[in-house]
């Protein structure tokens, strides 16, 4: 899952709150927090798709248009973030990243070896990914 | 520099005095760089008295030079004739559906009001599945195929599509495809001459420009065409298209899906947004 950009979180957040939408609907809700043209909402909106962020559905009638809805829930798409940022943080610096998270958070020792735990486990898919290359 | 010498708006008389010297001064530049230049140079700097040497030397640099010719040439000739196949590959390329007049009975009834009114064949209405608004039109006019993705019917206003389709429908009626596919077709053939990559996309430029009059014309929707364009402008340069496939085919579109460096601008087959709806709104 990649990150987005701010315009592609005000649409998604619009996406996640209104359910199955229009373009039209979605970019009335989101001019309430920015000025924007619909033709931009509808770029945007193309954009998500690619990213795997919303789903869409051609409709045909009157006129031709997509309904949008989201892909994941909030609470996934995030989770999905964190795990892309962490994962790239610990493939590029490894043991250094894990001492830097566990010495500027205060937590108790009994939460150190879970979040230790946790974050090698994360780690561990690079590493033999590495190990398979050599 | 010559152009300031027809009126603004005489766009026909513009893309005649972008022709011609692209026609005949990039040939004439061509045959120089390519058969004269490698000969003076020689002479000049490496055998001011000709040995046999220097003659066998000129000889193959003629071979090759005609060679190059004739290579350019049948490329042009390969474009020209192709024109036809172009607008087959371009429908594989983008995965388009023929869009059947009921499944968009608005834009179906546009489309036949504007073609109707142009006088031109109506062309076929295919179906883009992208969520980015694009509109183009393709081929000759006896078989014209009018590209438009579900983001542009979704995000324009009705009378803003019609505005689009009056613009697409004036390149028919113009028969701009043979134009642009005779500026490509000379200025592959005259590859090697400077001036023809500036001519070529200037001549798509004032076809552009005319297609904007035209199209405001037919539909009388001046306003609704530069707010269209404005609009797309908008989406287009806060989110410009990425890949290749549309950097190839940018010169079919009613805009160009890219945020264009100024010191570009010179080589893109559309004019600037900002130029267009001036000029549109200066004719009103």
């Amino acid at each position: 899952m990649k990150v987005l950009g701010d315009l592609e979180v005000d649409v998604a957040e619009v996406l996640w709150m209104l359910g199955p939408s229009s373009v039209k609907k979605i970019h009335f809700e989101v001019s309430k927090r920015r000025e924007v043209a619909v033709t931009t909402v509808a770029t945007v909106l193309d954009r998500l798709y690619e990213k795997g962020v919303v789903e869409r559905e051609l409709k045909k009638g009157r006129g031709v248009y997509y309904e949008y809805r989201p892909a994941l829930t909030r609470r996934q798409f995030e989770r999905s973030v964190i795990e892309e940022v962490l994962s790239s943080l610990l493939g590029t610096f490894g043991d250094s990243a894990i001492s830097y998270m566990l010495e500027s958070m205060e937590l108790s020792e009994k939460e150190k070896t879970e979040l230790k735990r946790r974050l090698e486990r994360l780690k561990k898919p690079e590493r033999r990914s590495d190990d398979a290359t050599l | 520099m010559f152009l300031r010498l027809v009126n603004k708006s005489d766009y026909h008389m513009r893309t005649i005095l972008l022709m011609l010297p692209l026609a005949g001064a990039s040939m004439f530049l061509t045959m120089w760089f390519v058969k004269v230049a490698p000969i003076w140079v020689r002479f000049m700097f490496f055998t001011p008295v000709l040995s046999q040497q220097g003659l066998n030397s000129i000889k193959l640099g003629f071979r090759v030079s005609n060679g190059v010719i004739v290579i350019a040439l049948v490329m042009a000739v390969l474009i020209w004739f192709l024109q036809g196949n172009l607008g087959r590959i371009i429908l594989r390329l983008y995965r388009v559906k023929p869009l059947e007049e009921l499944e968009a009975c608005e834009f179906s009834a546009s489309l036949k009001k504007v073609a109707e009114k142009a006088g031109v064949k109506l062309p076929k209405a295919y179906l883009i599945s992208s969520g980015v608004p694009l509109i183009a039109i393709i081929g000759k006019a006896s078989n014209a195929k009018l590209l438009v993705s579900v983001g542009l019917l979704e995000s324009l206003s009705q009378d803003e599509v019609e505005a689009c389709l009056g613009h697409e429908i004036a390149h028919v009626k113009d028969n701009d495809e043979r134009i642009r596919t005779l500026a490509i077709s000379m200025k592959i053939a005259t590859f090697f001459s400077p001036l023809s990559h500036f001519l070529e996309p200037a001549i798509c430029r004032e076809r552009e420009f005319l297609a904007d009059k035209k199209g405001a014309e037919l539909t009388g929707r001046r306003k609704e065409l530069a707010s269209a364009l404005i609009k797309l402008d908008e989406a287009y340069s806060v989110n410009p298209m990425r890949g290749l496939l549309y950097r190839i085919t940018t010169g079919i579109f009613v805009a160009t899906p890219f945020k264009q460096a100024m010191w570009l601008r010179m080589f893109c087959r559309h004019p600037s947004v900002e130029e267009r709806v001036k000029r549109l709104l200066e004719e009103t």
